[in-house]
């Protein structure tokens, strides 16, 4: 019994560490995904990310902080991966996402540094969106 | 001189001409022979030409061509086939002794040989990259227009082009508004008793005052005439935004062409709905004191004067509209028995799928009837066609509400088609509905556009899967004579014809013929792409031909795969087809 309370509460350390880190991108990944998220989810999203013309939902803002900051990035791409773009969910590649998320993120005040986000779900589960 | 060498020629030429602004391949050697248009064409158009956007004045999207009927439907084949731009593609091609002329999304024009699928001309404008990137609805276009040697486009940069559609050269080129603050043409211009008309679009990028439609001169491109779809200050109308200032009065998109009358001299055009779309944000919910809210002339029925642009009358289909529900489709112009008597009628429904028939010399409501479920209004007036909205469907900030119709409308720009040898509306439909969350802008944002509501669309209730849904409403006795329905939206418009024979398409590459009396599918093929386009015909040397637009990616097809993610369409992959009885 001790063992397994101790196993959580390693796990519980664990995870919390991990998933204290900021979200990785970088800005040429915010460039690319500027022109990937134009073309493909501005339609719904709006140029801005709040102003869509066929009812996309905010993707920045208070809207976004409510649904999503205080998850990790992985929810997030599972998500969009997962959901979108909603006539052909999955239909984009995985690069694809990462940078579509990235100019997400960028615009929702988080920092691009040197290292680009990789669209693994595993190292994303790090990456908390918590300010 | 071979044929080579006028192609090498025209090869040349085009290549010079590219490096200018615009270009356009010269004439080779298959073009037939061409006769000018006149405004008596126009009235009476060539069963064997398509000359305008839904086939006639009228809008009633009919062929008068019988020899494709129900008998020989069944042996329909590709004629000949021809790729388009990849991209959104919505294009109702027009025909003129044996020319056919069709748009590509980004504004390329071409001119083709109806029988054979041959290059005649083709023009190309140069878009500024930032058009280009964002693609999508913005790129397409519905129509173009003839009169006389001309072929009249809309630009998505905000011009209004005439080109020789014996050559494709330029005749004038003239700019109606500043594509940078949002402006554009979503649909083509139009005739109406020697006025090019030419109707506005991409008002829900909060331009103060709104949208509007021009009037132009035909030899010039002359701008002749503005009717703002939104009430200018100096309007009487004005007064129905609630006390806003003429600078926070935005929307009425009139994104469809209109129709016209020869008999009335009246152009009858849509207009579409307010923005933001949710009352609350716009100002006009709740109603002030001494204020009228009815935010005219958005979701009405305009009647216009050509030569003058002096507006006869207006009839509001939807007071101060909350959902985005869009009153802006065709005007299909009919005389119909009413009450024992013939009247003079203009038809349309909006987004609501709801029919709605007017007398189109004053405007006076005649009657309703609803098509598909709705749960946004609750009844209407017989004798004024006043709507009684249910409360409960209407968007509030900070609650979520269950609509139908969702956002794309339960009709959405797919034209209806009439014949008047059924006296039946064809209407291609969509049963959903929607949760809808209305998004306030952030603290001390200003607004820049856009309708400011999540919908998340659901099935209706008790939906048995289905969505897609053509119908037929009788015009004469007011009844739906029939109904089919299927898993896949409907997505193209529709096209009767005097061979008793409907045509239309849907959301998963299916184009079918239909029984015009009944409804029975007569023929179906599956082409290369979702079907958003209204289907045209044709005769050439006597041999009819049916033709369609088939391409993916507009907001309308994406909208209504939302409901059927399982139905996966390529991205691209732009094609017009054109099929004859083998």
């Amino acid at each position: 019994m001790r063992l397994v309370a101790l196993t959580f509460t390693l796990l519980c350390a664990a995870v919390s560490t991990a998933a204290a880190q900021a979200p990785v991108f970088s800005a040429e990944q915010v460039a690319r995904g500027k022109d990937s998220y134009i073309q493909r989810c501005g339609i719904c999203h709006g140029e801005n990310l709040d102003d869509g013309d066929f009812g996309g939902a905010p993707l920045r803002g208070s809207w976004f902080r409510d649904h999503w900051g205080s998850g990790s990035v992985a929810s997030l791409f599972s998500y969009v991966k997962t959901t979108m773009p909603p006539d052909n969910p999955g239909g984009l590649n995985d690069t694809t996402y990462a940078d579509i998320l990235s100019y997400i993120l960028q615009r929702n005040g988080y920092a691009a540094g040197a290292d680009e986000l990789k669209p693994d779900e595993q190292a994303m589960e790090a990456m908390s969106l918590k300010k | 001189m071979g044929s080579l060498n006028r192609l090498l020629l025209g090869f040349a030429a085009s290549t010079f001409v590219l490096a200018q602004a615009q270009a356009q391949t010269p004439a080779v050697s298959s073009a037939p022979k061409w006769s000018t248009i006149t405004e008596d064409m126009l009235r009476k158009p060539s069963a064997n030409d398509w000359l305008m956007w839904r086939g006639n004045y009228a809008s009633w999207g009919y062929s008068p061509l019988a020899q494709i009927n129900k008998g020989n439907v069944k042996n329909l084949r590709v004629a000949w086939t021809w790729s388009l731009n990849s991209g959104v593609t919505e294009s109702e091609p027009l025909v003129h002794d044996g020319i056919l002329f069709v748009t590509n999304s980004g504004d390329k024009i071409q001119a083709l040989n109806a029988a054979t699928g041959d290059l005649i001309w083709e023009y190309r404008r140069d878009l500024a990259p930032q058009l280009i990137q964002q693609g999508g609805n913005s790129l397409a276009k519905r129509n173009m227009a003839l009169f006389g040697d001309n072929l009249y486009i809309t630009t998505s940069d905000a011009h209004v082009v005439a080109l020789d559609a014996r050559t494709g050269k330029v005749v004038f080129d003239h700019e109606t508004a500043d594509w940078k603050k949002g402006y554009r043409y979503s649909s083509g211009p139009f005739m109406a008793n020697g006025v090019l008309v030419a109707s506005m679009s991409g008002c829900n990028a909060a331009q103060p005052g709104g949208c509007f439609i021009t009037g132009h001169d035909p030899k010039t491109g002359a701008e002749k005439w503005r009717v703002h779809t939104v009430a200018q200050d100096g309007d009487p109308n004005a007064k129905t935004w609630n006390g806003l200032p003429l600078s926070e009065r935005f929307g009425g998109s009139a994104w469809i062409a209109g129709s016209y009358d020869p008999e009335t001299d009246t152009i009858y055009h849509g207009v579409g709905q307010p923005y933001p779309w949710i009352a609350e944000m716009r100002g006009t919910t709740p109603k002030k004191e001494g204020f009228d809210n009815s935010s005219l002339y958005t979701d009405a029925t305009l009647a216009i004067e050509p030569k003058t642009g002096k507006m006869k009358w207006h009839f509001q289909h939807l007071e101060n509209d909350t959902l985005d529900l869009d009153y802006a489709y065709e005007r299909i112009l009919v005389d119909l028995p009413v009450a024992g008597k013939t009247r003079k009628t203009v038809v349309t429904a909006g987004k609501l799928a709801i029919v709605e028939v007017l007398d189109r010399t004053n405007g006076q409501f005649l009657w309703a009837k609803e098509t598909v479920f709705q749960n946004v209004v609750k009844s209407i007036d017989p004798k004024t066609g006043a709507k009684t909205i249910n409360e409960a469907a209407m968007p509030h900030i900070g609650k979520t509400t269950f609509n139908c119709p969702a956002d794309p409308g339960a009709r959405g720009w797919p034209t209806t088609g009439y014949s008047p040898k059924t006296q039946m509306l064809y209407m291609p439909m969509t049963e959903y509905c929607s949760n809808t969350t209305p998004t306030p802008l952030e603290a001390g944002e200003k607004y820049t556009g856009g309708g400011r509501a999540v919908y998340a669309r659901v099935p209706i209730p008790n939906s048995d899967g289905k969505f897609g849904r053509l119908e037929a409403v009788n015009l004469t006795n007011q009844k739906s004579a029939w109904v089919q329905r299927q898993r896949a939206a409907m997505s193209s418009g529709v096209m009767p014809t005097a061979g008793g024979v409907v045509f239309a398409g849907t959301l998963d590459r299916y184009f079918r013929a239909y029984d015009d009396k009944n409804g029975k599918v007569l023929w179906e093929t599956r082409l290369n792409n979702a079907l958003n386009a209204p289907p045209i015909s044709f005769a050439v040397n006597g041999k009819q031909y049916v033709a369609i637009a088939v391409g993916n990616g507009s907001s309308q097809v994406r909208s209504l795969n939302t409901l059927t993610p399982d139905i996966k369409n390529p991205d691209g992959g732009a094609t017009l087809w054109v099929f004859a009885v083998q």
